[in-house]
């Protein structure tokens, strides 16, 4: 039941990380809003429902969208386009 | 100052002062090469006769009596008092590893003591001949100094050129050998059709072409005056000139020189009987460059419109600080790793399906997984969406307004002084952190809205199954609906300027005149006209041609471009375009195919996606090409302080010097002599490139694609389907625009945007680079012009005049009669 969670939460998190970026990003705000409390809704009803059950991979879901945005970074930044100065 | 050296004492260092043929026939001697005997006469005894280095033709110089009895004295030191010998130029620049000079200086043969003298002296004219000068104009180089070589004439039986490289294969490591009767002149002359030998590099024969020898340049000639072109007798016309035997040994030979040089070269040869000589052997300046380390790799196609003309070192050397490993430059081309994609694409696809998908020529219709290549691909599919997937959502929901939050952005970025220009590109264009606002990453959201190709592809087969009564070459029609978007802004614009140009006699006159820019600069500041002229310039200055290389001018340096488009315009631009009421036809046609339903629907939304991404990329083109303005702002200020400091002689040699180079001449750490000379070998290898087509692949044998069905008919890719008859245009070069009329097919080997506001008059469009993403085929699409792209030798095959009947749905163009 947790992987399975965590599989859904999954697509979720990743919709909810682009929405709040998105807040960013400008232009049709309170549309972007929505989306996030629409995604936010749905995990704290999940959580709300399963309990710890839940929690745990919703966590681990938003944890791994967030490092993984960052690792990402990392790795094109300096192994993919390389670290050389010229 | 020595006038003569024999040829046995000369080796490549005396290539300043005898010419790299002569320095070249030196070293061969000396490493043991049968090559004929003889002497050279150094450009000292050149200088000696012509002090100073003109570039007009001057008058024949009175010879100096010293000069005249020492080379007498070398001919009879060397030659027998009745030889025949050969006397051949040998300019200081000659066979060099730049450009080749081949066929522009004289040669003459069966030249005996007496007529030595005038053969020297015609040899050093010939620096002047009208092919010589225009072949020195093109190339942009200096007269140089010529020492001409006096040598044993061999009598040659059978004579030709062998290249260590094929020019057109050079990665295969194949020798082609051509050859002919007689002395070699008919065949470099290219009066000849020879036999052509392919040799494979394990020394076996693989191809023998056994061409039709008509003529021949015989070894003796008993009287001077008479044509030294003979008839070959008809039973050796059609026989091969070489034996099996005789082409693995100048194979051999060939590869020996090869190895001297450590070069590819071509080798002039000849056999007198049985032995064979060496005349020539000069480095293969025809070669295009090769990736370095053989990796297999294929033309970037989507990007390849941009690089019609290859960008220049400082261009590449930039761009490959932000470039992947995926991708390489060669010879300033952009192309990807063929390999790679091919182990990360969990789908059993053919090197052609491959290539084709790389071109963007088709998607694969029906592709099966790879069982083997499924996890691996599954696992980086998801680390992608993992990584990136959150930069894809963000940019499906983009609106253009928010993209302008670029421009401040950017103004800030270039006026820091604490960022160099590596760090700069890196900023701007290498990817942000994934935190940062999606305007950030201008590029990375240009290339991500290029899926709209694939959301195509899906609604073209949607629609096969939903609508097959709906003919699928109106697709293109219903997409292009009356979208806003930069590009067709910037047309817009062009075209408001031309109908204020001709409302006024003033413009009218200004811009019909032979210097528009002047004449333009002449009219009051506060002319309608100038005024509007100026507001374009604010908005798209920073466009241009080949916007990608940091050596090209923007509209905003150099506004002859847009002049002449203007001025194009004007004359022919009053042409209704009918685009949006064919798309509501289109769109009728397919609401009735499809019926109102959830299908509608779903078409309804792809179809919306669709249109999205393409404004996305037009738009973010926009912004993404100030990116590159501002890096050439940035470098020509270095270039200002290099030329006041008199490290750089020209403006515009910066853009050929590597990035770590322009430091070190900043620095002083590189003198200006070691930066003319490099810039100068640059020059020419660009230009080189640019005059050759791009090779497609390197190291992986090309799709084989449909023939032309017969002499008249080109292939090449739609771009925006359609048909037209009509009369071709040859235009080269966007500024030539003007030649073209209304109605006419727009011929051209590349198109970028400062082509565009050339399309809304245009009958039909044949380009030579491009693909379904180029921006040829965007625009085309745009306007519904029918267009074909990727027709390889439109340039060379069509001519200006000619009637041409275009099927750019079916993919090919029909060359009609000439009319003019």
């Amino acid at each position: 039941m947790t992987v399975l969670v965590y599989l859904l939460a999954l697509p979720l998190a990743s919709e909810l990380t682009a929405s709040l970026l998105g807040l960013r990003d400008g232009g049709r705000t309170p549309w972007r809003l929505v989306r996030v409390l629409l995604v936010a809704l749905v995990l704290l009803s999940l959580i709300r429902w399963l309990g710890d059950m839940a929690t745990y991979p919703i966590g681990a879901a938003l944890a791994t969208i967030v490092s993984m945005q960052i690792i990402g970074y990392l790795v094109w930044r300096f192994f993919v386009i390389g670290i050389r100065q010229p | 100052m020595e006038w003569i050296l024999p040829l046995d004492r000369i080796n490549l260092t005396h290539a300043d002062t005898v010419g790299g043929k002569a320095a070249r026939l030196g070293a061969l001697m000396q490493a043991g090469f049968n090559v004929p005997s003889g002497f050279v006469i150094t450009s000292d005894a050149f200088l000696r006769h012509y002090p100073i280095l003109l570039d007009e033709k001057p008058p024949p110089p009175t010879l100096d009596a010293d000069f005249v009895t020492t080379l007498k004295t070398a001919f009879i030191a060397h030659f027998e008092p009745d030889e025949v010998v050969a006397v051949r130029s040998s300019a200081i620049d000659e066979d060099g590893a730049g450009i080749s000079y081949a066929g522009q200086h004289a040669t003459y043969y069966y030249i005996n003591a007496e007529r030595l003298t005038q053969a020297v002296v015609d040899c050093w004219m010939s620096l002047w001949s009208p092919a010589a000068l225009a072949y020195r104009e093109n190339w942009d180089v200096a007269t140089q100094p010529m020492a001409v070589i006096v040598q044993r004439l061999v009598k040659a039986t059978r004579s030709g050129v062998c290249f260590s490289k094929d020019p057109l294969e050079p990665e295969a490591g194949n020798i082609i050998i051509e050859a002919s009767w007689g002395l070699g002149a008919a065949l470099v002359d290219g009066r000849v059709q020879p036999d052509r030998v392919k040799v494979d590099p394990f020394g076996q024969v693989t191809v023998l072409q056994i061409g039709d020898k008509q003529l021949m340049v015989p070894a003796q000639l008993d009287d001077p005056s008479q044509s030294r072109l003979d008839p070959v007798p008809d039973h050796l016309r059609t026989v091969p000139v070489l034996s099996t035997r005789e082409a693995v040994a100048l194979h051999e030979t060939t590869e020996q020189i090869e190895t001297l040089f450590a070069e590819p070269v071509d080798v002039e040869w000849a056999f007198d009987d049985e032995e064979l000589h060496i005349l020539q052997a000069r480095p293969i300046t025809a070669v295009t460059a090769t990736p370095r380390d053989g990796r297999a790799l294929v033309l970037f196609k989507p990007v390849a419109e941009n690089f019609s003309e290859p960008l220049t070192p400082l261009s590449v050397d930039l761009f490959t600080t932000i470039l992947p490993r995926l991708a390489a430059f060669v010879g300033g081309r952009l192309y990807i790793d063929f390999n790679v994609l091919k182990r990360v694409l969990p789908l059993r696809l053919s090197n052609t399906e491959l290539i084709d998908l790389v071109m963007l020529r088709r998607v694969p219709l029906a592709p099966r997984l790879s069982v083997v290549q499924l996890p691996a691909g599954i696992g980086i599919l998801l680390l992608g969406w993992l990584t990136f997937g959150t930069f894809w959502s963000r940019s499906s929901r983009l609106e253009a307004g928010s993209l302008e939050r670029f421009v401040p952005w950017l103004s800030a970025l270039r006026h820091d002084p604490s960022l160099d220009v590596p760090t700069l590109m890196k900023r701007t264009l290498g990817g942000r952190f994934p935190w940062s606002p999606a305007h950030q990453s201008m590029l990375a959201l240009n290339i991500s809205a290029g899926r709209y190709f694939l959301l195509i592809g899906l609604l073209q087969q949607l629609l096969k199954r939903w609508a097959p009564a709906f003919d699928l070459h109106q697709l293109d029609d219903v997409i292009h609906d009356d979208t806003d978007m930069w590009s067709k802004r910037m047309v817009r614009s062009i075209t408001e300027l031309s109908a204020l140009a001709a409302k006024h006699e003033d413009t009218r006159v200004a811009l019909m005149g032979n210097d528009a820019v002047i004449e333009v600069r002449r009219l009051d500041p506060a002319h309608p006209f100038v005024n509007s002229l100026g507001e374009f310039i604010s908005t798209y200055g920073h466009r241009g041609a080949r916007e990608l290389d940091f050596s090209a001018p923007r509209w905003r340096e150099d506004i002859t471009p847009l002049l002449i488009m203007i001025r194009n315009q004007m004359l022919h631009g009053d042409q209704v375009n009918d685009s949006y009421s064919r798309h509501l036809v289109a769109r009728d046609a397919m609401r009735t195919s499809l019926g109102r339903g959830l299908k509608w629907r779903v078409v309804q939304k792809l179809l919306s996606r669709i249109r999205y991404y393409i404004s996305l990329r037009e738009n973010t083109r926009h912004y993404h090409t100030m990116i590159f303005d501002s890096i050439r702002q940035r470098l020509l200020l270095i270039e200002d302080e290099l030329l006041h400091t008199g490290k750089l002689k020209c403006a515009g040699d910066l853009f050929f010097l590597t990035w770590p180079e322009v430091q070190a001449a900043s620095s002083g750490e590189l003198d200006a002599q070691a930066v003319s000379r490099t810039v100068r070998e640059r020059r020419i290898a660009h230009r080189r490139e640019a005059r050759s087509r791009a090779p497609e692949t390197f190291n992986i044998k090309l799709p084989i694609t449909d023939a032309p069905t017969n002499e008249s008919t080109l292939r090449g890719q739609c771009a925006s389907p359609g048909t037209f008859e009509g009369i071709a245009r040859v235009i080269l070069r966007p500024d030539h625009a003007a030649l073209l009329k209304p109605g006419e097919i727009l011929v051209a080997p590349y198109t970028d945007p400062t082509w565009t506001p050339l399309f809304p008059s245009l009958g039909g469009i044949v380009v030579g680079l491009g693909s379904y993403l180029s921006h040829a085929g965007t625009i085309a699409r745009e306007y519904r012009i029918p267009c074909l792209v990727d027709v390889h030798d439109c340039i060379s095959r069509i001519r200006s005049g000619q009637r041409l009947r275009l099927h750019a749905t079916d993919g090919y163009v029909e060359l009609l009669d000439e009319v003019e």
